[in-house]
Formats: structure tokens, C-alpha cells, sequence
């Protein structure tokens, strides 16, 4: 038995060495003799958080902020670093350890690190901590700022494009899990949609986690046996789920925050966006120009933008278009009333 | 409940089934043989994302699914070199597997969606689905009245079972017990896989990282559950379906009651099954490695 264990073990040696050998060659060297670079000043070193893995491709928030942080990186030069699938209880050793590596700015990407954001920023008076959620308040300490979404008029935007698409005139909205974000969204959303049509009811369902892509399927497929022929979700990796319960049972969805035409042509009506660049842009120019400040910057219906239709509903685009704008414009008031959604 | 409730939910439990029946029934198999086999979770997360890359980069469902068997061949071997042949401890080498395969298919997905986009988008219905069955269903079932007279009514089931019971003694009837305790390892995983391609290419049509999320685990209990009986440990992944089912009905009948009372519910389920049916006895040499005296 011990002859058969080095035997694999030495195997394992063997083929580790090799791998190491092939990976580790050098290219060929460039014949060009490389001109020396000119000194320039370190790029500003970003560090961000999320609590999902593979954001670039996770829940619409997430996909939404990865698009704004990658300008730091593209139209500044700045250096980006995520740390992806942290869990909530090493969010506050992630951003220190961030902190401790001498990043100049340490970015949380949901509204459930607060806790973290809030523990973790008077420590390190020479980062900045910035939160890219919801959030009232802010950490006890000058490095810190908040862009926060009106995630209510976010809703009432979705709320009265889905009562304009449903036939049925039942519109599902399905979450991850019950936050108080969620909550004060889906609230907009019950009175978007009886703005525009009073009979319209929202079926509200929490899958309870944001990754489970057969929940989520199941929920989809429920409520369309409900009657919902137009679905909203947000949640995480699980979206996918949502996508392919809607597909199944001939529903359309509104896509979160990002577009999501590419992950299901068949199933997506359009996507309500939240323009993350300006908002990245705005920030970098901040930092650069040293007049970053602590404070709350509200993003209000003029940063929620529609995605193209893409032929989806021909007829009534054009009027969604107008309504939409026009609660951009205010011309559309709608009540903000918030609904116990256990 | 709305009128018609019960072809729905009934449909939405053999759907939540079918890819649990595929792992319980591997996890029978290979203890039934006397090999531990934690690994159910890693191998079947394994077969669910080479299912979905041999539809994106093949373009058809089937050879999606025989993808999916060779991943779960081939991992079926690696586990079996290392548990049955050197041999090493099965319940570590299972854990470290399932780390390393959540770690190896994260990695690949990422890989591949570079590749291709259209590894991140649904991917088609299944052919061959009648009235919302999809073909996994039908095999799933098949194949746990085959695993159940094969088990019990055949030469080789005896063989099978003579090893989980006494490895020593089987060796002394002339069994191989090494080579066969290995492939059927091999052929246990190969099941795995094909409950993780029932969950990418039967079901949801996608992939995400960990998108099992423990359901191997899920499988393993149900093996237990069902004392080590395919057609037990089928009942016990359909009444966990049930639960499932179950529970999102429940939450959208009780309005106003915190939703994660009803998300409890296939889990309590299957905590009630277990307490009734109290303690199983599991083959005697499961879990021990052989070494030939």
C-alpha cells in the first residue's frame, strides 16, 4: 500500500513539475531592446467588494456596478482590484486587508455591508470607503460617501412599464430575500403599476437566497400559473433562473439595473438600467481633482434609463416611452406609499 | 390553492426529483459496494457544467449529456484510483473533491464564457419533452427499477452487495473486489453527472458557480433515507421535490407570514422522514478501505 501512495504521489510530482516547467517558460524575448518607461505617478488603486461570485455576470446590481467600475479602469488608467463571493462575515477583513495594502479606495457594492462599511472606515482614515447602495446614514468618520439609488421611483418606473405590457393585468415581482432595499422598491412598484392601471395587482414572492437557479426557476413558474405575464426580479445569480421560468411559460421580464437581452432574447421585454459610468466618472474626477467629500449622492428617475425593446411589444412602446419619461420629468406623481411585504 | 394546482405542483416535483434520483441512486450504488461516496456533490456539479458546454459548443442536447457522462467517467476513475486503489480515506478524499470541483468548475465557466458568450445565455429546451416531462424524468425512473432488480434479483447485484457487506469474504468467493469496487465507482459517478446534466440540460438551462448548492449532499441523505433501496431513496427525493414544491405554494397562500417559515419546509420534511424511519442499517464494510490480507 505505501509503495502504491508514493507511487501516486510521485506521479502527482512529476506532472505538477511538468505543468510548472510549461507554464513557467518565458516567451521568446522580443529581438527590440525595450526603451526604459518614463517614471509616472502610481495609478490609484481601487479595491471592490461584492458578496456574489462572478459579478460581471451576477444579479443586474452587480453587472450594473461592474460596467462603472471597469471605466475606472478603462478611461482612467486606475488600477482595479475585486474580491468576489466575500462572505457578509469577513466583509469588514476584506476591506481592511484592502486598506492595509495601501488601496486608495475600497468600494462596498450592496446595501447589506453597511455593518462592514460602518465598522471598518474610521480605522483607516487615509482610504476612502465608499458605498455604491442604499444606505441613510453614514460611517462616523470624513473618508467615506454613499451613491445611493431612489430605489422607490426605481420601482414606480417598473411598476407602470409592467401594468403597460401585462395583458393579464397581474404583474410578478420576485426578490432574493426581504431587505429593506427590496422592500421600498417593490412598494414603488405596487403603486407604479396602479398609476397607470388601479386593477393591476403585483404578486410579490422571496425566493429566500440570491443564488438558487432551480428556487428561482420554481417561483417564476408559480407565479405565472398565477397569472403574471410580466415578470421583474431582483436577485443574484439565481436571475437565471427567473429567465428560465419565464421562458417556459411564454412570460415576459424586465431586466434589472443591466441589460439582459443577451442571457434570454426570448424572455426579456427590456431592462430598466441604472447608468453606473456617469456615476464612476463623477467619482474618479472627484478623487482626482482631491474635492471628494463625505456625503449621500441620490440617483434619482433621470439615471433609470430603458434598454431597447428590440421589437418586443411594437404597439405599445412608444407610449411606455412617453409614460416613462414623463415620470422622469415629474409630470406623472405617484404617491410613495410603503407596503408590509413579509 | 387555484383550481388545477395538482398536475403543477406534481410536475414541479418530479422536477426538482429527477437530478436528486440520478445522485441517490450513485450513492446506492457505490456504498451498496462499500465505498463512501461524499464526492456525489463535486462529481454532479462536474457532469451539470460539462452538460451545458457540450450543448453551447456541440449544439445538441444529447451530446451535452454524454459529455457529461465522460467528465463523470473520468472523475469516477480519479476518485476510484484514489480511494479504492491506493486506497485513502473515503470521507476526506469526498470533502477535498467537492472543494476542488467547486474551485475547477468556477474556474472553467469563466474560461468558457470568454470563449463564448453563449455559455452565459439559456440554453434551449430539451427535445424529447412531453407535457413538461422531460426525457431526465423517464430515465430517472427507469433507472431505479433497473437499479432495484439489478441490485436485488441478479448475480452481480449479489456481488455488489456481498463487498458492501464483507469485502474480505467476497475476495474469498473469487470477487476482484479492488477492480470491481473501482468501476463501479466509476459508474456510480457517471450517474452523478447525469443528475447534474438533468439539473443544466433538463431543467434550468444554465450554469452558474455552485449551482448544486448542496443538492449531492441532498442525494446522499436520501441514499440514507432510504436504506440503501433505489426505490426507497427515489421515494425520498420525490417527497424532498414535494417539499419544495411545496413550500413556494405555501408561501403564496400565506400571505403575511414571514416567508422563510415556508422555505423550511422540505427540510423539516425531510427531518420528520428520517426521524420515522428511524435508524438504517447501512452495509457493514462501507467506508473501509480494502487492503487484501
Amino acid at each position: 500500500m505505501r509503495k502504491r501512495h508514493f507511487s501516486f504521489i510521485a506521479l502527482l510530482l512529476v506532472l505538477g513539475l511538468f505543468t510548472v516547467m510549461v507554464l513557467g517558460c518565458p516567451a521568446p524575448a522580443d529581438d527590440a531592446v525595450a526603451e526604459p518607461d518614463p517614471v509616472e505617478p502610481d495609478p490609484v488603486r481601487v479595491g471592490a467588494i461584492y458578496s456574489i461570485p462572478d459579478p460581471a455576470r451576477g444579479g443586474g446590481w452587480d453587472r450594473a456596478q461592474y460596467a462603472g467600475l471597469k471605466t475606472l479602469e478603462t478611461e482612467f488608467g486606475w488600477e482595479l482590484s475585486i474580491a468576489e463571493a466575500v462572505e457578509f462575515p469577513k466583509l469588514a477583513e476584506t476591506a481592511a486587508e484592502f486598506a492595509e495594502r495601501g488601496f486608495d479606495i475600497v468600494i462596498f457594492t450592496s446595501s447589506a455591508h453597511v455593518d462592514a462599511w460602518k465598522e471598518v472606515a474610521p480605522q483607516y482614515p487615509d482610504t476612502w470607503f465608499l458605498l455604491m447602495s442604499v444606505t441613510e446614514t453614514l460611517p462616523e468618520s470624513d473618508n467615506v460617501a454613499a451613491w445611493v439609488p431612489d430605489m422607490y421611483v426605481y420601482g414606480t418606473m417598473v411598476g407602470a412599464l409592467a401594468a403597460m405590457a401585462s395583458e393579464t393585468g397581474t404583474i410578478g415581482a420576485i426578490g432574493g430575500m426581504p431587505i429593506p432595499a427590496l422592500k421600498l422598491m417593490y412598494s414603488g412598484i405596487i403603486e407604479g403599476a396602479k398609476a397607470i392601471n388601479p386593477d393591476s395587482e403585483v404578486l410579490v414572492d422571496w425566493v429566500g437566497d440570491w443564488v438558487d437557479v432551480p428556487k428561482h426557476s420554481e417561483v417564476t413558474r408559480l407565479q405565472i400559473e398565477r397569472g403574471a405575464d410580466v415578470i421583474f426580479a431582483v436577485t443574484g445569480p439565481g436571475t437565471k433562473g427567473v429567465l428560465d421560468g419565464a421562458e417556459a411559460g411564454n412570460a415576459l421580464v424586465i431586466g434589472y439595473a443591466a441589460d439582459w437581452y443577451d442571457d434570454a432574447p426570448g424572455a426579456i421585454l427590456t431592462s430598466v438600467l441604472v447608468d453606473t459610468p456617469p456615476m464612476y466618472r463623477e467619482l474618479a474626477e472627484a478623487f482626482n481633482a482631491g474635492t471628494l467629500t463625505k456625503g449621500i449622492n441620490q440617483l434619482t428617475a433621470v439615471n433609470f434609463t430603458l434598454a431597447d425593446f428590440r421589437g418586443k411589444l411594437p404597439d405599445a412602446e412608444a407610449q411606455i416611452k412617453e409614460t416613462i419619461a414623463k415620470i422622469q420629468r415629474g409630470e406623472i406623481q405617484i404617491p410613495r406609499v410603503m407596503h408590509e411585504l413579509e | 390553492m387555484s383550481e388545477g394546482w395538482l398536475a403543477p405542483f406534481l410536475l414541479a416535483t418530479l422536477r426538482a426529483a429527477t437530478p436528486l434520483i440520478f445522485c441517490a441512486l450513485s450513492v446506492v450504488l457505490a456504498e451498496r459496494a462499500g465505498v463512501i461516496h461524499i464526492g456525489v456533490e463535486g462529481v454532479m456539479l462536474a457532469g451539470a457544467l460539462a452538460g451545458l458546454l457540450g450543448v453551447v459548443f456541440w449544439g445538441d442536447a444529447y451530446v451535452g449529456i454524454l459529455f457529461s457522462l465522460l467528465v463523470g467517467l473520468i472523475l469516477g476513475l480519479l476518485l476510484a484510483l484514489i480511494t479504492v486503489y491506493l486506497p485513502s480515506d473515503q470521507v476526506v478524499t469526498g470533502i477535498v473533491f467537492n472543494i476542488f470541483s467547486l474551485g475547477v468548475t468556477s474556474f472553467i465557466f469563466r474560461l468558457a464564457a470568454e470563449k463564448n458568450a453563449a455559455v452565459q445565455a439559456l440554453i434551449p429546451v430539451m427535445p424529447g419533452s412531453v407535457f413538461g416531462l422531460s426525457p431526465f424524468m423517464v430515465l430517472a425512473l427507469v433507472l431505479t427499477v433497473f437499479m432495484w432488480w439489478f441490485m436485488f434479483r441478479t448475480g452481480p447485484g449479489l456481488k455488489i452487495r456481498s463487498m458492501g457487506e464483507d469485502a474480505h469474504a467476497a475476495h474469498a468467493a473469487g470477487i476482484n473486489v479492488v477492480i470491481t469496487r473501482m468501476l463501479i465507482l466509476t459508474a456510480a459517478a457517471a450517474l452523478s453527472a447525469l443528475g447534474g446534466a438533468a439539473l443544466t440540460i433538463g431543467w434550468v438551462r444554465s450554469f452558474t458557480d455552485n449551482i448544486t448548492l448542496g443538492r449531492g449532499f441532498i442525494a446522499l441523505a436520501a441514499a440514507y433515507c432510504g436504506r440503501w433501496n433505489p426505490l426507497l431513496a427515489t421515494a425520498a427525493c420525490i417527497l424532498f421535490g414535494a417539499g419544495e414544491a411545496l413550500a413556494f405554494r405555501a408561501q403564496a397562500a400565506g400571505e403575511g407570514l414571514n416567508p422563510h417559515y415556508f422555505l423550511m419546509i422540505p427540510y423539516l420534511l425531510t427531518l420528520l422522514v428520517v426521524a420515522v424511519a428511524g435508524k438504517g442499517r447501512a452495509p457493514a464494510d462501507v467506508g473501509r478501505p480494502y487492503v487484501r490480507r
